[in-house]
């Protein structure tokens, strides 16, 4: 249920009272589509061209539908990581898992299931993305960004991104 | 496939055990893991294109390749001929390697000096006077809770320094970087402070007020000051002169780290021995706790000073004649300027590229022999080239970390060409001097 | 302009590693630099991408400027390499590498090889 105004929404409408959604008029379409009980794209008529801007205002106020899922990415950037693995040492799933790493060490290889940085040929790789905390853990746990935050050379990028982008 | 755990990297002062290797059986490297850039760059050069492969001697103004026979005999030509040979470098290579180079000296009468002596040469001579105060690592890891870089930039000499030391979660100190303090002052805010958070501190030192700075901390701290002036001093904000203070003196277990910002631009040491001064200081105040040092050195310059003071009880300037100590007064940079010496050994340095073109110009007008493992400027005007093994992957030895913990570098492959190890070489040229 | 000129030494431009990975050309485009803030740069030069000759009581030398804004407004970056040695020396018995009285002006020339520095040197080897 969004907080707008019906008339808000009517400007953008067709006004022509056709009854091809099923209601008998454009404004009881704007009241419904308000009221989250019906979609831009239960309107016919808004799917013809010369609508094409309306129907672009209301997808902005109602989201379009069938959007892709953003999925949680965490890119280490090639070109400025050194090396240093304090994304391995401060990751708080890797102290978990990893007893090497409290005392600052790197981790045994082969790596364990859980680990979710590792340092290899001189570059910081990420494994495991699915135990991630900003996936895994409940409440303030999955704000978690030490991993971002504490890099020295601002390489790491925690990101949503849907999967054609 | 052959697999290495543990590994002592030979990258940079910071000597990492942590690292596993993985090379195929014809010897050529897979993966590595736990290698910082500058580790992975280091044992890559196994398979660089500049490796010198052969000895070298100039002959009608060219270097050609010979054997090491012959190399090693026109080396004993030269060596017969001079009255002042001058020996150099010897930081880059293994203590094995320096007790040998010390040895050498004495048997020609020569002036040996290493890297060192300009850089923390100077942290040790003031440290005879005044005391110092060791650490190790693993006491940082555990117990250290505030880390003060006074002109270092260890994002860049020892990649893994913060790593291990600020971010790790020690016995005493397991919620790790949360409860710990980083101060950095410097003229500049280097890639250090890219690891800072919200607790740690910046301190816009002006080049050239470090004294000046450090003694307002010392006047203050012995109560000479009653506050702090409002529009702060030598361009310091009172807010951030009134944390670092703060921090000096709540700190349960700190470091002052120390590197090239303060030594290269304090040719007299006044600032170094200041910096020691304030660490006693601030340890006879403390109630609880301590402040140590540790200095930021490049490869194996502990080593050096280890193995000279334990020879011949001096880390610089060190002169043989007849078998004796020389009493002397010159430091290496007078005596190379004046052109001092009639042939030099460079021993796993590049002193043309590293000293200032006035120094260098003198070094390239006399015979000059070269040990070292790459091509250099310094190998390109050499007379002689004597190709080694790299330390820490062909050849093993003691090397001295940066806070002097002694750690083992392992030889894991054996050396391509036949080549010697620069303790195989020294120990050779000594051996064709006394037969 | 005068500046305040210090060297040091960024992995990024480490004359020791790129030695062993680069040809001499690439080398010298990667290793012969100076950082300096943009404004700075924009005071001495009319547009990017001239070279910076670097003259100081040792010497001088042309470097490739490359822009940083860490550095302070009143000082000029050196990468410590064969390039940065032209311009270092000695006083009073001592090396000095910071902290030394610089004057930078815009320059066509373009920076010198390592053999034409290697070949001054050798000049005076007679």
């Amino acid at each position: 249920m969004s907080q707008l105004n019906f008339m808000d929404v009517y400007k953008f409408l067709p006004k022509t009272n056709c009854k091809e959604c099923g209601l008998p008029t454009c404004m009881a379409f704007a009241l419904a589509l308000v009221k989250g009980e019906k979609h831009p794209k239960d309107c016919p008529p808004l799917l013809k061209p010369k609508y094409s801007q309306d129907l672009e205002k209301l997808n902005d106020l109602f989201g379009a539908e069938g959007e892709a899922e953003k999925k949680l990415h965490i890119d280490v950037d090639e070109e400025k990581c050194d090396g240093c693995g304090v994304c391995v040492i401060v990751c708080p799933v890797n102290a978990r898992y990893c007893p090497n790493s409290l005392s600052g060490k790197q981790p045994k290889h082969p790596p364990d299931d859980h680990q979710l940085f590792q340092v290899k040929n001189g570059k910081s790789e990420l494994l495991n993305l699915e135990h991630c905390r900003r996936l895994v853990a409940e409440g303030r746990e999955r704000e978690c960004r030490v991993c971002e935050i504490y890099c020295p050379r601002d390489a790491i990028k925690i990101g949503y991104y849907t999967a054609e982008s | 496939m052959k697999e290495f755990e543990k590994f002592v990297c030979p990258g940079c002062s910071l000597y990492c055990d942590d690292i596993k290797l993985i090379f195929s059986d014809k010897n050529e490297l897979l993966e590595t893991y736990g290698l910082c850039l500058k580790g992975y760059k280091k044992v890559s050069e196994l398979f660089s294109q500049n490796r010198i492969k052969k000895p070298l001697i100039r002959k009608n103004g060219e270097l050609q390749e010979v054997s090491y026979e012959e190399a090693f005999d026109r080396v004993n030509e030269l060596l017969k001929s001079s009255k002042k040979p001058f020996l150099y470098g010897f930081v880059n290579t293994t203590c094995e390697a320096q007790i040998k180079g010390i040895e050498l000296a004495r048997k020609i009468n020569g002036y040996i000096e290493s890297n060192a002596s300009y850089c923390h040469g100077q942290t040790y001579l003031n440290a005879i006077e005044t005391g110092f105060y060791f650490t190790t690592l693993t006491e940082c890891v555990n117990k250290g809770d505030t880390f003060i870089f006074w002109g270092s930039n260890a994002a860049d000499s020892h990649p893994k320094f913060l790593t291990k030391t600020i971010f790790s979660r020690g016995k005493f100190r397991i919620t790790g970087r949360e409860i710990k303090t980083l101060i950095l002052v410097d003229p500049r805010k280097t890639a250090t402070y890219g690891a800072a958070g919200v607790r740690d501190l910046y301190i816009p030192l002006q080049p050239g007020k470090d004294l000046e700075l450090i003694r307002f901390i010392k006047d203050f701290m012995n109560g000479d000051k009653s506050q702090i002036p409002s529009d702060g001093f030598v361009g310091i904000d009172k807010e951030d002169l009134n944390r670092l203070i703060m921090n000096l003196q709540d700190a349960e277990n700190g470091v002052v780290l120390f590197g090239q910002g303060v030594i290269n631009s304090d040719p007299q040491g006044a600032v170094i021995r200041a910096l020691i001064e304030l660490v006693d200081l601030v340890n006879k105040q403390l109630k609880r706790g301590r402040f140590s040092i540790i200095p930021m050195t490049g490869h194996n310059m502990n080593g050096f000073v280890q193995v000279a003071l334990s020879l011949v009880g001096k880390t610089q300037q060190i002169e043989f004649s007849n078998d004796n100590l020389v009493d002397n007064n010159e430091n290496f940079v007078s005596k190379v300027k004046k052109g001092d010496f009639d042939l030099s050994i460079i021993v796993a340095s590049d002193p043309i590229s590293n000293l200032p073109v006035t120094l260098s110009s003198e070094l390239s007008k006399k015979p000059l022999i070269s040990v070292d493992c790459f091509h250099t400027p310094t190998t390109r005007i050499a007379d002689v080239v004597l190709p080694a093994a790299i330390s820490g992957l062909e050849a093993g030895g003691l090397v001295y970390r940066m806070e002097n913990v002694p750690m083992n570098l392992q030889k894991i492959l054996e050396p391509s060409e036949k080549l010697l190890s620069d303790e195989q070489i020294l120990q050779k040229i000594i051996s064709n001097v006394e037969g | 302009m005068k500046l305040l000129l210090s060297t040091i030494r960024e992995f990024e431009y480490d004359q020791k590693s790129l030695i062993n990975e680069l040809s001499e050309s690439e080398l010298k485009n990667k290793v012969a630099v100076c950082l300096i803030h943009p404004e700075t740069y924009n005071k001495i030069a009319s547009r990017s991408g001239v070279n910076l000759k670097l003259t100081t009581n040792f010497g001088s030398v042309v470097l490739r400027p490359v822009w940083d804004e860490s550095i302070p407004l009143d000082m000029v970056y050196v990468n410590k390499s064969i390039w940065s040695n032209q311009v270092t020396g000695v006083i009073e018995g001592r090396i000095q590498l910071k902290n030394i009285e610089v004057d930078v002006e815009p320059s066509e020339d373009s920076v010198l090889d390592i053999s034409d520095l290697l070949n001054t040197l050798k000049e005076l080897k007679g």
